[in-house]
């Protein structure tokens, strides 16, 4: 608090006057000290980002923890003087067997994907980290998933799934993997794999861009002592080159943790969250819940578990990046 | 433990830049031999091919007798320590020493007394569970050097290991190096552009430039016989005074004259005085060792060799003064045309010293003052005498000083 007038601020005619600066009414509210003017400015600086966060992220939060606890219905969404509910909307979504399924098909479909996302990433990345003809062209067409509308996607791959006539089913009967077309979309042990793999496609390219340049920071000397110590490619693999990389490792799977619970359109596109809700998701049910049952106390309780989940990650991404941080900068020579 | 050959390796990047050409080395089992030469001489893309990190155009490397050109660097059995380190970051000291016995699946039991072993060897002792970023410059080189010492390689390979300590450290590292070679009593082969460390640390020194071998001779030998005028600029600290010269005279009084001023040459019967005084009237460029000149006091002036000078720069070391001098002979530091020019960018050392035309090294109790104009008496026999045009030593008693001497 006692700052030291610092380096900006030429204070030598305050000091020995005897009072402090700012603490005498009127006149030197006007005649701010250098330090509590630099303090305002900064303020000043922070305004808009501040107001931005309040609106956009601390509001809508907010407004969904309130609406998990009252007892709402299109009569009273509109206002803010909905009945008290208590926990009963909570009580109704863990009785709700849908809701109970949406989070379990959630943890698969996360899981999944970030298994399916990474294994494939790491592939991509450690491939293109060698040279060959059309790298460049092949690293650039990896983020091409990322030019697709979602929705588009998730058409596109109901399309290329569909039980008769999809290009999947004709690649797997033409080949001779499997004798009759799988009715991958329409049945409920075949749909959650099936958005999952959609959805790895689409965070491949994360993943692999995020380990690739990762991956360029492991100096070549490193892998060749590596190679001279006498490691296999394995060895080199898991013993010296994930192990430098495990820092970003650790973040792109924290960050692809975040972006796959809330998947919501590529599932909406392919599948609705039928068949017989077999792809309904947190994301998927709270959305039918709120906006087609117009329960908006279940669906903001059962928005409410994502909300958590995200709690948890957030202070874990912070710990993680700052460790990061610390290693990287500790590691140079 | 083996002997290490290297038999006409060639090596031409992609980019068709020859790196390496025809170069011919034979390490003994226990035997240091370091490469030294200016940056871009080829001396570390020699050490990786060695390594197994980079492959031959042509040519054989040989391990033991095996040819190894097709054995990868994993199965090479080197060990090799790099200009940085190399350590394993996410490793505390006991592991990155224990890595090679790891990946060889020797159990924990049994690898950690091993490399606890080694850092106790190396000093170690009190950091051996830090990671490499909590270790200071000379640690980690000790830690690098500890990974060779786990391991019986067949040969140890050193790439410009020093060069990212200081000055003092360096000094201390040297010995420290030589240790840990003697240790393992195997080949050694060492890279840097340091003349200093080629000199002290080497039982014998190869000389490369432009990806050919200059000279391969012991320190000594380098220093005192010098093949060409590349290996006589390149070794030595100061280095040795270069002017352009010329021999006239009769066969038994012959004259060497350095721009106006002349030196009587000893009569001498040997091949080299023949050599000169068939080169009669050629120019020819003689080179004097800073340490073959002292400062002439009056009565014997006119009685020796000597060379009038203008000092320009005195430096007192203490045990002894270098005198930065200029005289009116032509220096010859950077012909551009010329085969043999030292690559004086590449080497400070030749660069700081040619800011005046010559250095002498003379006893600090002989007053000598900037401004003076002082008489250098010459050691006339052992001046250096090399061939204008290609840069070799002239009369030297090998004909083909470049051809490596095989011991087999």
């Amino acid at each position: 608090m006692e700052s030291q007038a610092g380096g900006a601020s030429p204070a030598p005619a305050n000091t020995g006057t005897g009072h402090a600066p700012g603490s005498s009414g009127i006149g030197s509210l006007l005649k701010l000290s250098g330090a509590s003017k630099q303090r305002l400015a900064g303020w000043l600086f922070l305004t808009p980002a501040i107001a931005y966060l309040l609106f956009a992220f601390a509001l809508p939060i907010v407004y969904n923890v309130l609406l998990s606890f009252e007892r709402d219905s299109l009569s009273t969404i509109g206002s803010i003087n909905a009945p008290w509910a208590g926990f009963f909307n909570y009580t109704a979504m863990f009785n709700d067997q849908i809701a109970q399924s949406a989070i379990v098909h959630t943890l698969v479909f996360t899981v999944g994907s970030l298994a399916g996302q990474f294994i494939i990433g790491l592939s991509l990345a450690l491939l293109f980290s060698n040279r060959f003809p059309g790298r460049t062209v092949a690293r650039s067409l990896v983020i091409v998933p990322w030019l697709v509308p979602l929705i588009v996607t998730g058409v596109i791959f109901r399309f290329m799934f569909q039980q008769e006539g999809g290009a999947i089913n004709q690649i797997l009967v033409g080949t001779g993997l499997i004798h009759n077309p799988v009715d991958w979309l329409g049945t409920t042990s075949y749909a959650l794999l099936t958005v999952t793999i959609a959805n790895i496609w689409l965070g491949v390219p994360f993943f692999t861009l995020l380990l690739y340049s990762a991956l360029q920071e492991v100096p070549a000397e490193v892998k060749e002592a590596a190679m001279i110590d006498g490691a296999n490619p394995w060895q080199r693999l898991r013993l010296v080159t994930i192990p430098i990389i495990l820092p970003v490792i650790e973040i792109t799977f924290l960050l692809g943790f975040v972006f796959t619970v809330k998947v919501f359109d590529l599932v909406i596109g392919m599948t609705g969250g039928g068949p017989a809700n077999a792809t309904q998701l947190i994301s998927t049910w709270s959305y039918t819940l709120g906006f087609q049952e117009f329960n908006f106390g279940e669906a903001a309780a059962l928005n409410n578990v994502l909300l958590v989940a995200a709690l948890v990650c957030a202070p874990l991404y912070l710990l993680l990046s700052r460790d990061q941080l610390r290693r990287s900068s500790g590691a140079g020579r | 433990m083996a002997t290490l050959s290297l038999e006409q390796v060639t090596k031409v990047f992609a980019n068709g830049v020859e790196a390496v050409s025809e170069f011919d080395l034979f390490v003994e089992e226990g035997e240091f031999v370091v490469l030294v030469g200016p940056s871009g001489c080829g001396k570390t893309t020699l050490l990786r091919m060695v390594a197994g990190l980079e492959e031959l155009t042509s040519g054989t490397i040989r391990l033991g007798g095996q040819i190894v050109n097709d054995v990868s660097a994993r199965d090479r059995d080197v060990a090799m320590v790099f200009q940085n380190y190399a350590l394993y970051p996410h490793l505390n000291v006991l592991d990155n020493i224990a890595f090679s016995l790891r990946v060889r699946g020797v159990p924990k039991h049994q690898r950690h007394p091993k490399a606890r072993e080694a850092a106790d060897v190396l000093g170690l002792t009190a950091v051996v569970l830090r990671k490499p970023a909590q270790l200071s410059g000379g640690q980690r080189q000790r830690v690098a050097m500890g990974r060779a010492l786990v391991r019986e390689p067949a040969v140890f390979l050193m790439d410009e290991p020093l060069s990212n300590l200081d000055a003092n450290l360096r000094v201390q590292m040297r010995s420290e190096v030589l240790r840990v070679q003697r240790r393992l009593g195997v080949a050694a082969l060492y890279v840097t552009h340091d003349q200093t460390e080629a000199m002290t640390m080497g039982d014998r020194v190869a000389v490369l430039r432009g990806g050919t071998l200059q000279q391969l001779a012991t320190p000594q030998e380098l220093y005192e016989n010098p093949a060409n005028l590349f290996v006589a600029s390149f070794i030595g600290s100061p280095p040795m005074n270069l002017y352009e010269g010329e021999i006239s005279g009769s066969a038994d009084r012959l004259v060497l004259s350095l721009g106006s001023q002349k030196l009587a040459l000893p009569a001498e019967s040997g091949h080299r005085h023949r050599v000169l005084e068939a080169g009669r009237g050629r120019k020819l460029v003689a080179g004097i060792r800073p340490e073959d000149l002292t400062v002439a006091d009056g009565e014997t002036a006119d009685q020796q060799a000597t060379l009038t000078a203008l000092v320009e720069l005195v430096e007192l070391l203490g045990n002894e003064s270098l005198v930065h001098f200029s005289t009116d002979a032509t220096r010859v530091r950077n012909n551009t045309g010329g085969a043999w020019t030292p690559d004086a960018t590449a080497h400070g050392e030749i660069v700081g010293a040619s800011a005046a035309e010559g250095v002498a090294r003379i006893d600090p109790r002989v007053p000598v003052a900037t401004g003076d104009r002082v008489a250098l008496v010459v050691d006339v026999e052992r001046i250096h005498f090399f061939d204008a045009e290609t840069g070799a030593t002239i009369g030297a008693t090998d004909q083909s000083p470049t051809a490596p001497q095989q011991p087999s």
